[in-house]
């Protein structure tokens, strides 16, 4: 017996020894993972990087953590949000990211085609230093997607604070999604990290003088693609025609496009989240109703630096004014990430074509035959997306209201007439 | 007496069995319910009793229980064979009268009972009888009949499958009888929610006190249960008044049916990770541009379902992961190359040349190659286990002539061009298989993980990206994922609806395992 125990003792001693060799030392820190990025900002463009020629890398670095947000009655709301630091030095990013969170997160859009490479620093709660809350980054609606990058942290993981994470994607159908953070979702997302996310499609790469049966009257019957190269890194997919989907026949052709984020916020929760109070999660009731993370009339403030937090910082930088020239094709990008409600949302005056549902193109499963349809509103549930074109051929010049069909929401909140409305306006 | 004691002997492994199956049984894609074959009857009863909330409260119900079984919320799943003639018998045990309606269900007669607002009801302590054909496939429900904003949510509803003819486990499993609505697993997702505080005033005999106008519900269910109990297998004992788990498991490639049921009063948006799923029928009506011929072509594409008070989707969803620009198989380059990795797949035209920059190929056997933008591909002869395979980046750079596939890269990332082709090279196969890239030798993943102390981790992490394959965790950490299948959310994207009167994480979550292939995925009984 004794022998037993003693080689039981020496085993788990020896055993220990090797967990202990095997485990490497702890490295919390800032690491930014971009192929050709041989000085970790997360871009390709400094003198010394090294991008693969024929490999579309696109990189982004995002922080997460907490900040504040000006509501259109001037009230102050914590947030948590990301923040991008594309471009920011390692050494910079902590300092840089805190209290920066942002109010929608900050737009990612991306090409067919792209190896996308983000990362996302947890740059801890300034303001609730007792959180040691994770972050991560789930691309809602991506298709078959994994679950180590799908950011879900019963699945995965999430980030620790003053860490770094890089999430990799092959960008391969193009539509409208939205990203948001999925730890703890329900308060995580109440308290504001939630971003849009558009995927533009191979079409836009197409050669120029492709035949394209559908396009728009006046546009011709083939694609204009003026700096069309056979190396996509070579061939921007926004100059030329350009499209919602990969239609083969031009139909989603659009001019200006506008992603349009469908929210709201709970005051009280907020309140609570600053104050270290119990959350209360049974009785979420947003009260404060926004477009891209504003209430009107600031939905409409165009000017740079006009809406700034209690620090001093544009939080929130999405205005929602949808301004085009007659004749023009609008393509809003419409997304609901509320946590609490469907929303329904009114072009008052202006014919609204759906032609997508979830980035899905509507048409028949063999793609012989489209199914867009003409409507006034669109209801979209948490988590939805739809994609609408306005052509404006032919309509008065004039501001249009683009607005919640909840009409009972439309204001900030006590304050009548504002919230989740906005102006589009032909001119 | 022998016998007894032999019998008493299996009694007690029985039961062992059952504990341990519900405890680790967790490969399960089915439904269950009450299956009576062809021409059933059904004898319900309507009564009180009690289920547990995730948080463990006792919350007050009434629910329907089958013939000797307990009271069930929800309501017995009824199975239903296409065309049958189908009677439920309804007693009634409650104080006040009961009736049921069946939407969806043409020519319901009613007999025995009172006359009802909608239909005729049981007395306490009565009996009403219900007859109907069942005469197409589809996914309904029943639910009361009377006094029905109380009634309805106290848990007086249920779903009904109706079967399509020549339905078949295994062999022919479709939702409404076409190839184009075959699956290989199904799964119910029959939606409710609750106000606690109507069942408290039901509970303390103040039923007539209730006031439905100010409800609110703090709790949200799949199949009658909230997170965390969805993961409990069927049947557990813990559970007797709440029989349906809701723990959807898939390999990939198969297609998995939803059948959602709104069965609440609110509308939930219920997000699907992993995979947009496709729509196929609503309320029991198959999307179809030919009427009556259950071909789903107006089908919709979606990743987050509006799923509407009273409505019925049936959804099929799959799963291949076979763009992620990795290989999540984990396989290495000389593995056989499983079906569900190819994207696209063609025979080659010309025999290649060594000053070759482009290749040339037939009409995709499978799938289609992506139009400009670059995939990566492996030449070979054909052959599952060709070991003479070249990688290669290529771009269709003109759709115009979808035929010619420009050779972007030759090589795997991080290697040298190989010298010359493969001999016999006589196909292009689309896929990520065996994919590395640069790094360490072998190195089968995009970017290096975070060492695991600055990671938080949840309990359905395998350690590993990819499919089957278990990583090192820390003690205490992962345990809820025995295959090491890869783990997706289904669940409402209203996140409030995440919690259990007030506790995160609950109410509306589950949680569909893709897992790896030769794991035995027990199917529905009928």
């Amino acid at each position: 017996m004794p022998s037993t125990l003693m080689r039981r003792a020496l085993g788990l001693l020896l055993g220990v020894c090797l967990l202990a060799l095997a485990v490497p030392a702890a490295r919390a820190a800032v690491i930014v993972q971009c192929p050709g990025d041989n000085n970790g900002d997360a871009d390709l463009v400094d003198v010394g990087d090294t991008p693969d020629p024929d490999r579309v890398v696109r990189c982004m670095h995002l922080t997460g953590g907490d900040g504040y947000a000006v509501m259109a009655d001037g009230r102050r709301q914590y947030t948590f949000g990301f923040h991008d630091l594309t471009g920011t030095a390692i050494g910079q990013v902590i300092n840089e990211g805190r209290m920066k969170a942002n109010w929608p997160s900050p737009l990612i859009a991306r090409d067919e085609g792209d190896e996308f490479f983000l990362t996302l620093t947890n740059v801890g709660m300034v303001q609730r230093p007792d959180l040691f809350d994770a972050h991560s980054v789930h691309f809602h609606g991506f298709p078959n997607s994994s679950s180590i990058f799908d950011g879900l942290p019963e699945s995965s993981f999430g980030i620790n604070m003053m860490s770094s994470l890089t999430y990799y994607y092959n960008v391969v159908k193009a539509g409208t999604y939205m990203y948001h953070c999925h730890i703890e979702a329900t308060e995580h997302m109440q308290m504001g990290m939630l971003g849009n996310l558009y995927v533009r499609p191979a079409q836009n790469r197409y050669p120029d003088g492709h035949p394209l049966g559908a396009l728009p009257a006046g546009k011709g019957a083939a694609h204009v693609n003026g700096d069309y190269a056979l190396n996509p890194n070579q061939d921007d997919p926004l100059v030329g025609y350009k499209y919602a989907y990969n239609d083969g026949d031009g139909s989603t052709y659009y001019d200006v496009e506008y992603p349009i984020m469908m929210g709201g916020f709970d005051s009280n929760f907020h309140d609570a989240d600053e104050f270290v109070q119990p959350l209360n999660f049974a009785d979420l009731e947003d009260n404060y109703t926004m477009l891209n993370g504003r209430g009107y009339p600031d939905t409409v403030n165009t000017a740079p630096g006009a809406i700034v937090n209690v620090n001093g910082f544009e939080a929130q930088k999405t205005p929602s004014l949808i301004s085009v020239n007659s004749g023009q094709i609008i393509l809003l990008r419409i997304v609901n990430l509320n946590v609490t409600h469907f929303w329904g949302l009114s072009a008052l005056g202006l014919p609204m074509k759906v032609i997508a549902h979830d980035a899905d193109l509507l048409q028949t499963a063999d793609g012989s035959q489209k199914l867009y349809y003409l409507t006034n509103s669109v209801t979209i549930g948490g988590g939805g997306s739809v994609d609408v074109l306005i052509d404006t051929t032919g309509l008065p010049t004039g501001t249009y209201p683009l607005y919640s069909t909840l009409l009972d929401h439309l204001s900030n909140p006590s304050e009548d007439f504002g919230g989740m409305m906005t102006e589009i306006r032909i001119n | 007496m022998k016998t007894s004691a032999k019998k008493r002997t299996m009694r007690a492994l029985g039961l062992a069995a059952i504990l341990i199956l519900g405890l680790f049984a967790t490969a399960q894609a089915k439904v269950d319910g009450l299956y009576n074959g062809a021409n059933p009857t059904f004898n319900l009863t309507a009564a009180t009793g009690y289920i547990v909330g995730g948080d463990g409260a006792v919350l007050h119900i009434w629910g329907l229980s089958p013939q000797g079984g307990p009271v069930q919320y929800p309501a017995p799943t009824l199975i239903i064979p296409q065309g049958s003639t189908v009677t439920v018998n309804l007693t009634n045990q409650l104080a006040e009268p009961v009736s049921l309606v069946f939407p969806g269900q043409t020519n319901v007669q009613a007999t025995g009972g009172i006359e009802g607002l909608v239909t005729r009801e049981a007395v306490p302590g009565g009996t009403v009888t219900y007859t109907f054909t069942a005469a197409t496939p589809g996914t309904f429900m029943y639910q009361s009949g009377s006094n029905m904003a109380l009634q309805i949510e106290m848990g007086l509803a249920g779903a009904i499958i109706v079967r399509p003819a020549g339905f078949a486990i295994p062999g022919n499993m479709t939702a409404y009888g076409t190839a184009d609505t075959a699956y290989d697993q199904e799964i119910l997702y029959f939606q409710s929610e609750m106000d606690h505080r109507i069942h408290e005033k039901v509970d303390s005999g103040q039923a007539s006190l209730v006031d439905l106008t100010t409800w609110f519900p703090y709790y949200w269910f799949y199949n009658g249960r909230n997170a965390p109990d969805v993961f409990s297998a069927a049947g557990v004992p813990w559970l007797p008044n709440q029989p349906y788990d809701c723990f959807p498991h898939l390999l990939p490639g198969q297609k998995m049916l939803l059948r959602i049921v709104g069965a609440g009063r609110d509308m939930h948006p219920f997000h699907h990770h992993g995979n947009s799923a496709t729509l196929i029928a609503v309320d029991g009506q198959v999307l179809e541009s030919t009427p009556g011929s259950n071909n789903p072509d107006l089908g919709e594409v979606l990743f987050t379902q509006p799923v509407l008070p009273g409505q019925t989707r049936d959804v099929i969803f799959s799963w291949n992961g076979n763009e992620l620009g990795f290989d999540i198989y984990g396989h290495v380059a000389t593995d056989p190359i499983l079906e569900v990795e190819v994207f696209a797949a063609a025979t080659l035209q010309d025999p290649l040349a060594e000053t070759d920059t482009g290749v040339n190929v037939a009409a995709p056997s499978q799938g289609a190659f992506p139009k400009r933008r670059a995939f990566r591909a492996v030449l070979t002869s054909g052959l599952a286990t060709d070991p003479a395979r070249e990688v290669v980046v290529l771009r269709m750079d003109d759709p115009a002539q979808p035929n010619i596939l420009t050779v972007v890269k030759r090589g795997q990332e991080g290697t040298t061009t190989p010298a010359s082709w493969p001999a016999n090279t006589s196909a292009v196969i689309g896929t990520y298989h065996g994919q590395i890239f640069a790094g360490p030798a072998d190195n089968r993943f995009p970017v290096t993980l975070p060492d695991q102390k600055d990671l938080t981790m949840g309990a359905f992490y395998s350690g590993s990206p990819f499919l089957g394959a278990m990583g090192t965790l820390p003690p205490g950490e992962g345990g809820f994922n025995l295959n090491n299948g890869l783990a997706f959310m289904w669940h409402s994207h209203s996140e409030k609806e995440l919690t259990n009167n007030n506790i995160f994480p609950g109410g509306a979550i589950s949680i569909a395992i893709v897992e790896p292939f030769g794991t035995t995925i027990e199917q529905s009984a009928h």
